[in-house]
């Protein structure tokens, strides 16, 4: 792991660890400011609005400093993982001991088309609308 | 007509089965007093439809085991055809196309749906003060909350308005309102229950289990939903059936008592109650031996660090487009972003930015894969602990029920309330809360612990420990 305090460009591994775990993520073009250990300033408030961004969320001003706020508060209270050392601890993302859970490749019946867009705000034929991308 | 504040499940079951009342006389009942809105324990209720299956369970002549014995379920399990909105404007109206495996499997045992219960957005919170739409309050206190998420189905309960309900436990969400509302409340190992038409938030840790007025009930209605679901590929084939507890003695029963968390930041009160238990374990044949589980301080860290991130990638489903309602806009950025900005509450976009945050490369391996390093010692712990014990014990909750109000500007201080379910929850263990005395007038939770799968050790001795607490969980000037 890179040393505390640091900014530093992710080599594309870690992009795509994060990856991983299902979040869509475009922050490989743009590093995170601020660094970690120094816990008063981990999120300003430039990274809350390009969080909120990449998480899709349009905060007013308002929101953006009290979540500021709020998030350091929270860091600041999980920070005392930093000094645990864990080196050789292997991860654990899943409790239970599962592997290769499949099925057998037979096709079985799936939702109706017609129910799985019955919920949507605003469909038209045999699909969703959405307004123009950009 | 069947006083229903006196009423379990099983004794409903029985009546029922005596030919002493009816599956629609038992559904009038529960939903007279499901619509008394004194504690605002219900989103939605599915009147007609209850009725209707009530009338059709009282004509068959081969009756289904729960013979039409009412049930409520939180907001959060997908109910076909009865608005599912885990209390969350973004889902405002949504109603479901298919119900969830857990619910099906009871309405096919016989169970029958009063209505869905309030709980905290996207059940993020410990106070169900979270809910976009109301207020739930505690029957044992009105000015009191009843705990979260599941705080709904923990008040329906207490209050009488089913003789038992379903919540959801991802951090403490059934253990902890169980306990301020002073009934039992049960989650089982992870992976015990499909969690398909669960609404997920954080899917290493989310399980849904029962809340009942008797650990029989718990177990009772846990016995219809566990099982492999091949909807859900983390749920298990169960090993041993469930039975329903009989259990009187502990003998030979070793139970750990956690030092750690029978120390300061434990109300005094809440203490002395877990300490009369623990002097009853000895009373009933068991041996009580103080245990430590030195990771579990890290337990809230690491639970805030792995949940959020979980629920930041979960909840990234809802933008408006396949359900709820969202806001116009002319582009579908500016869509996604005024929809989710303006339809989520503030724990959620909170927890979906610090989840964003902890995921982010450049932070990924400090805060996210560190936490879920820390997540293992905390499995050793319990491993190494229970190579000496039975069952491990500990308070439920730090306090007992606070006030409306009085931890909603903090959200540490919220978060705190979870100290003791959490380390549990990162475990993927079963565990349970049982009423356990009065503090101030206030319900105390007793937690036990088992290892995986020992949920028939767990429902047995926690069924013996009722029997000689002997709490009754009608709340003062219910009845």
């Amino acid at each position: 792991m890179h040393s505390r305090g640091t900014v530093w460009a992710p080599p594309r591994s870690e992009v795509e660890g994060a990856d991983r775990v299902g979040h869509a993520t475009d922050i490989r073009h743009r590093r995170l400011e601020g660094g970690i250990g120094n816990i008063a300033n981990v999120i300003d408030r430039a990274t809350v609005h390009h969080v909120a961004r990449l998480a899709r969320l349009r905060l007013d001003e308002a929101e953006e400093e009290r979540m500021q706020s709020e998030l350091n508060a929270i860091l600041t209270a999980v920070e005392q993982l930093q000094d645990l050392d864990l080196d050789g601890v292997e991860p654990t993302s899943h409790v239970i001991a599962l592997k290769n859970v499949l099925r057998e490749d037979v096709p079985t019946p799936s939702l109706p088309q017609e129910l799985a867009l019955r919920e949507g705000p605003d469909v038209q034929g045999d699909g969703f609308v959405v307004p123009k991308i950009g | 007509m069947m006083d229903a504040t006196q009423l379990t499940a099983e004794g409903a079951i029985k009546a029922l089965a005596a030919g002493e009342t009816s599956s629609a006389e038992l559904v009038d009942t529960y939903l007279a007093r499901c619509e008394d809105d004194r504690w605002g324990s219900f989103l939605a209720l599915d009147a007609e439809r209850a009725r209707a299956r009530a009338n059709e369970i009282d004509a068959m002549d081969e009756k289904p085991p729960l013979r039409g014995v009412p049930i409520a379920i939180k907001d959060v399990l997908s109910t076909e055809g009865l608005t599912t909105t885990c209390a969350s404007k973004i889902l405002e109206g949504f109603t479901p196309v298919y119900t969830a495996t857990c619910v099906e499997r009871l309405e096919r045992a016989g169970a029958i749906v009063l209505g869905k219960t309030n709980m905290d957005e996207f059940a993020m919170g410990s106070s169900t003060e979270n809910s976009a739409y109301q207020v739930t309050r505690n029957p044992w206190d009105l000015e009191r909350v009843p705990g979260g998420s599941s705080g709904g189905s923990a008040a329906a309960v207490a209050a009488c308005q089913a003789p038992w309900s379903l919540g959801t436990d991802t951090g403490g969400s059934i253990r902890q309102p169980a306990a301020l509302c002073g009934i039992v409340g049960m989650k089982p190992t992870y992976g015990a229950v499909s969690r398909y038409g669960l609404v997920a938030f954080a899917s290493s840790l989310d399980q849904v289990g029962p809340f009942a007025r008797s650990v029989r009930d718990a177990a009772h209605l846990l016995s219809f939903m566990v099982g492999k679901d091949p909807k859900d590929s983390t749920s298990v084939d169960w090993p041993d059936p469930i039975v329903l507890p009989t259990a009187e003695r502990l003998d030979g029963m070793r139970v750990g008592i956690v030092t750690e968390l029978m120390g300061e930041g434990i109300d005094p009160g809440v203490r002395a109650a877990v300490e009369r238990s623990m002097a009853l374990v000895e009373e009933l044949g068991g041996t009580v031996v103080p245990i430590s589980l030195p990771s579990s301080a890290h337990g809230i860290a690491t639970y805030y660090l792995i949940a959020p991130a979980e629920c930041s990638a979960n909840l990234a489903r809802f933008d408006g487009v396949r359900y709820g309602p969202r806001h116009e806009a002319d582009t579908l950025l500016d869509q996604y972003e005024l929809t989710r900005g303006e339809l989520f509450g503030p724990e959620v976009k909170r927890r979906i930015i610090l989840g964003t945050f902890a995921l982010a490369s450049g932070y990924y391996d400090a805060y996210y894969r560190r936490a879920q390093q820390v997540r293992t010692l905390i499995v050793r712990d319990f491993a190494t602990a229970f190579e000496n014990v039975d069952l491990i014990a500990s308070p439920t909750s730090p306090t007992v029920a606070f006030k409306l109000g009085e931890r909603t500007a903090d959200p540490m201080s919220m978060y705190l309330a979870d100290i003791c379910t959490v380390p549990v929850s990162l475990a993927g263990l079963p565990s349970i809360s049982i009423p356990c005395g009065l503090s101030d007038g206030l319900p105390v939770g007793l937690q036990l612990v088992g290892p995986a799968f020992s949920e028939n050790r767990l429902f047995a001795a926690s069924h013996a420990l009722e029997q000689a607490i002997g709490f009754n969980p009608t709340p003062p000037g219910l009845s």
